[in-house]
């Protein structure tokens, strides 16, 4: 019962893990980006293709975190769901 | 196997155990009394069970930062626990706990198990001697004030605190720390900014440490970007005979001074250290309620010959 307790209190570490590094990773990357779009935003002639292209990009990067989460959650989910399982069949 | 993996969860416990415990996650370790790997529920029968030959005096033992109570263990196998009952009669119980909690949180669990341990302990206590080590020491203090609060029953049996290499003034690393990962939030760079955020998940325990806040009002005050708080607003409870070991892993005087056991400064572990017009940072102790212990580390102080040595003085033995 307490192992069990602890594999399932790991894969809820785990998946926190996940989530929470890949909101802070997402962060990290579109801060980085915003300083070379800012510059390229800034020339007038290329400044609408520019921000197209941070727009695009952006929603990219936000999309593979967004599936990492979310694949992350269903996995966690799964794998909690399995541990109670078997936690319910060997009381 | 067993007591790696707990070492391992003493690890993260004190690392991020505040989150462990907040989100109810079954790596959280509860505050639990242990007996040979095995914890003992704080009622009349489990004790009687667990220790049959119970006497009235008791030494309840506090682990320190990411430690268990695998910390106290010496070479041959004993500890200061196992060696107080030999010579004094006492019957040792070892507490295991969350070292990521906040001390506050720590020392008002102590507080409810040690009520709990007044009510269900098999024979009438005559004597609660409580020896802390580190953080644990930082417990113990914060559970006599909530104790003194509130009148529990257990206080009254306390008449000996021993403080093994308890940072009463802080410690430094941590400030350090702290004071690093205020400088990278300030940076306005995405990356110093994620180490920042990685530095600030650190447990409220280990925060606590800085500046040996026991109480939850004392963390308030950590607003200022200064390294060191000098105010130590939580006195020693004054109906207690209360003993320091520090530890200097140097002989000589000066390295001594500044590294004191290499984690906690010797002006911590002793609570000597005066500023022109402040007392709060000395606790006005007899001089023989404190040792030094020189050449001992900090994690050696928790299992060290010579710091028994001390503590068998101080129960009363002169042999």
């Amino acid at each position: 019962m307490n192992n069990l307790r602890r594999w399932k209190g790991l894969a809820a570490l785990v998946q926190s893990a996940v989530e929470n590094g890949s909101v802070a990773i997402e962060r990290v990357q579109k801060d980085t980006a915003n300083l070379p779009f800012g510059i390229l935003e800034k020339i007038p002639e290329i400044a609408p293709a520019a921000r197209g292209v941070h727009v695009v990009h952006d929603a990219c990067v936000g999309a593979t975190h967004g599936a990492i989460r979310l694949v992350t959650r269903a996995v966690g989910g799964g794998v909690a769901a399995a541990i109670s399982a078997f936690d319910d069949g060997t009381e | 196997m067993g007591r790696g993996l707990e070492s391992t969860l003493a690890v993260l416990n004190g690392t991020i155990g505040d989150y462990l415990a907040k989100t109810a996650n079954g790596l959280a370790t509860p505050m639990e009394i242990i007996k040979e790997d095995h914890p003992v529920a704080l009622t009349a029968a489990a004790l009687k069970a667990a220790f049959p030959g119970a006497t009235p005096r008791v030494v309840v033992l506090v682990h320190g930062l990411m430690c268990t109570e695998t910390c106290w263990t010496m070479e041959d196998g004993t500890d200061y626990g196992s060696r107080l009952a030999k010579d004094h009669g006492y019957t040792p119980l070892y507490v295991r706990y969350n070292t990521g909690l906040a001390i506050a949180d720590s020392g008002a669990a102590f507080d409810r198990m040690l009520d709990a341990l007044a009510l269900a302990y098999p024979v009438p206590i005559e004597e609660l001697l409580l020896l802390g080590f580190s953080m644990g020491g930082l417990v113990v203090r914060s559970a006599c004030h909530a104790a003194s609060a509130k009148e529990s029953a257990w206080l009254p049996l306390v008449r000996r605190a021993i403080y093994v290499g308890t940072p009463h003034l802080g410690a430094p690393y941590e400030r350090l720390g702290r004071f690093a990962a205020r400088v990278l939030e300030v940076v306005k760079n995405p990356y110093t900014q994620l180490i920042a955020d990685i530095a600030n998940l650190r447990s409220a325990g280990l925060q606590d440490l800085g500046d040996a806040d026991l109480r939850h009002e004392d963390r308030a005050r950590r607003s200022t970007v200064r390294l060191r708080d000098w105010r130590h607003p939580v006195p020693l409870i004054p109906a207690i005979e209360h003993y320091l070991v520090a530890g200097t892993l140097s002989n000589e005087p000066w390295l001594g001074a500044l590294f004191g056991d290499s984690v906690v400064p010797l002006a911590s572990a002793t609570a000597h250290e005066r500023r022109a017009g402040d007392a709060d940072g000395d606790f006005g102790l007899p001089a023989d309620h404190v040792k030094v212990i020189p050449g001992a580390s900090h994690m050696g102080l928790a299992r060290s010959r010579d710091v028994y040595e001390t503590i068998d003085r101080w129960c009363g033995r002169t042999s």
